[in-house]
């Protein structure tokens, strides 16, 4: 036994230095990782907070002029404000779309039409490792993606773009309650499209601010405002408003000019007042469609349009 | 001679410690500062895009409430009352669609300076978010 101890005390010269060399190694690797990843993580947050910003910032064009250039050019200057690169962010280009249901939808390709209600950023970046380079780990790819979108209106009280013309409304001498209708196969005169800047050329532009009102324009009692043509849109509209069936019902509480006569063409007509109606329902189509009014108000008093709400949604 | 050199080792374990102490207790404290600076730095990075949001978002009916918002959202280890809060442009709510920079800037106390061993400036860290 004094002889195993002897050889035991005797063998123990230089293990501490051993053990000490191996728990640095251990040691160092292990403050290595700890300082690179910190710093891959707090890259990470970074890029998050520049991808939310320049959604959320592309998303708040997309209501009053919606074009995939516009789109580029904000993601890429409120990215540059942010400390990011183009570099950065074409690497994976940003994408208009549709929010539906909880999920992205993209539009086709490099396009950004005016059903769009969100936009996708994706922000990538490669930095280089310090201390993991030790176990060849040279550079950590770093990505961040945030979708914004455009929620539809909760009020249904902004002004959408159809007038009536007073004159026709007092002679059906309705009250609230009552019902009436216009009707597709007039001719000028009676009701029409009013163009409250919005840029609906198309019906699918006007189907949309019919659905969602979402205009730059203030519009007020004496102003003066150009109508617009097309008689299929605005079937086309309507048609759209009674398929809405989620809660609130688009086609409920909206807000309607009632205007001076409409002459031929897209001469201006004045704003009178506003009324109130639900929209009941729509007979006919092509050019002699007949869309059924409940009146729910008169002189009513649409909300100021106002910046659309923006929501960050990944 | 061999004898002497021998004795004399005793309490040179005291002087390298003494030696090396400090420079420890110095790296430590560094450490710890650069921790602080950097934790003060992620916190302001959020608060200010916390309030950049606010602010285009339109729920902001002043840049009084853009910049309680961020005073609001950063952690115990900011003092509030310290934080510089400026927003471009100073007039808020903004028009709509118009680039909004909110700037947070916090004067982060020197640690050794707490202890009476270092006076000196504080130091400036300051974080910046743009939205539309």
């Amino acid at each position: 036994m004094a002889l195993l101890t002897r050889i035991t005390h005797r063998n123990e010269s230089g293990v501490v230095v051993f053990v000490f060399m191996l728990m640095t190694v251990v040691l160092l690797t292990s403050v290595a990782f700890a300082v690179d990843m910190g710093r891959a993580y707090d890259e990470q947050r970074q890029l998050q907070i520049v991808a939310d910003a320049a959604a959320l910032s592309a998303v708040g064009a997309l209501g009053s002029n919606t074009n995939y250039t516009n789109v580029i050019s904000t993601v890429g200057a409120i990215a540059r404000s942010n400390g990011a690169t183009m570099d950065e962010i074409l690497g994976s280009e940003p994408r208009c779309g549709t929010w539906e249901d909880g999920e992205f939808l993209p539009s086709k390709g490099r396009s950004c039409p005016r059903s769009a209600n969100a936009v996708e950023v994706t922000v990538a970046r490669t930095i280089p490792a310090n201390f993991a380079r030790i176990v060849n780990t040279y550079s950590f790819n770093l990505r961040a993606t945030a979708v914004a979108y455009l929620p539809p209106p909760e009020g249904g009280n902004c002004i959408r773009p159809f007038g009536i013309e007073q004159s026709h409304l007092q002679k059906l001498n309705i009250s609230p309650g009552g019902t009436f209708s216009v009707s597709g196969t007039q001719e000028a005169g009676n009701w029409g499209k009013i163009d409250l800047d919005c840029n609906a050329s198309s019906g699918e532009e006007y189907t949309q601010l019919m659905l969602n009102n979402l205009c730059d324009e203030a519009i007020a009692p004496g102003r003066y405002i150009s109508t617009g043509t097309g008689n299929a849109q605005i079937e086309q509209a309507f048609q759209a408003l009674l398929e809405d069936t989620s809660p609130p019902y688009a086609g409920n509480n909206m807000v309607f000019a009632v205007t001076s006569d409409f002459g031929k063409g897209n001469s201006e007509v004045q704003i009178l007042r506003f009324i109130k109606v639900d929209l009941l329902s729509q007979e006919g189509s092509g050019g002699k469609w007949r869309a059924n009014f409940r009146l729910v108000e008169w002189d009513a008093v649409p909300e100021l349009p106002r910046a659309p709400t923006r929501r960050l949604m990944k | 001679m061999k004898t002497t050199l021998r004795s004399s080792q005793s309490g040179s374990a005291f002087v390298e410690a003494a030696i090396v102490t400090p420079m420890l207790l110095m790296l430590i404290v560094s450490m710890m500062q650069f921790g602080y600076i950097y934790g003060v730095l992620t916190n302001l990075r959020g608060a200010s895009a916390v309030a950049a949001r606010m602010a285009v978002l339109g729920t902001a009916n002043s840049r009084l409430d853009v910049c309680e918002a961020a005073k609001n959202a950063v952690t115990s280890i900011v003092d509030a009352s310290q934080l510089d809060c400026q927003t471009s442009p100073s007039v808020l709510p903004a028009p709509m669609n118009s680039p909004v920079t909110i700037t947070l800037t916090y004067p982060v106390p020197i640690l050794a300076s707490n202890s009476g061993v270092l006076k000196g400036p504080t130091f400036l860290v300051s974080a910046r978010t743009t939205m539309q």
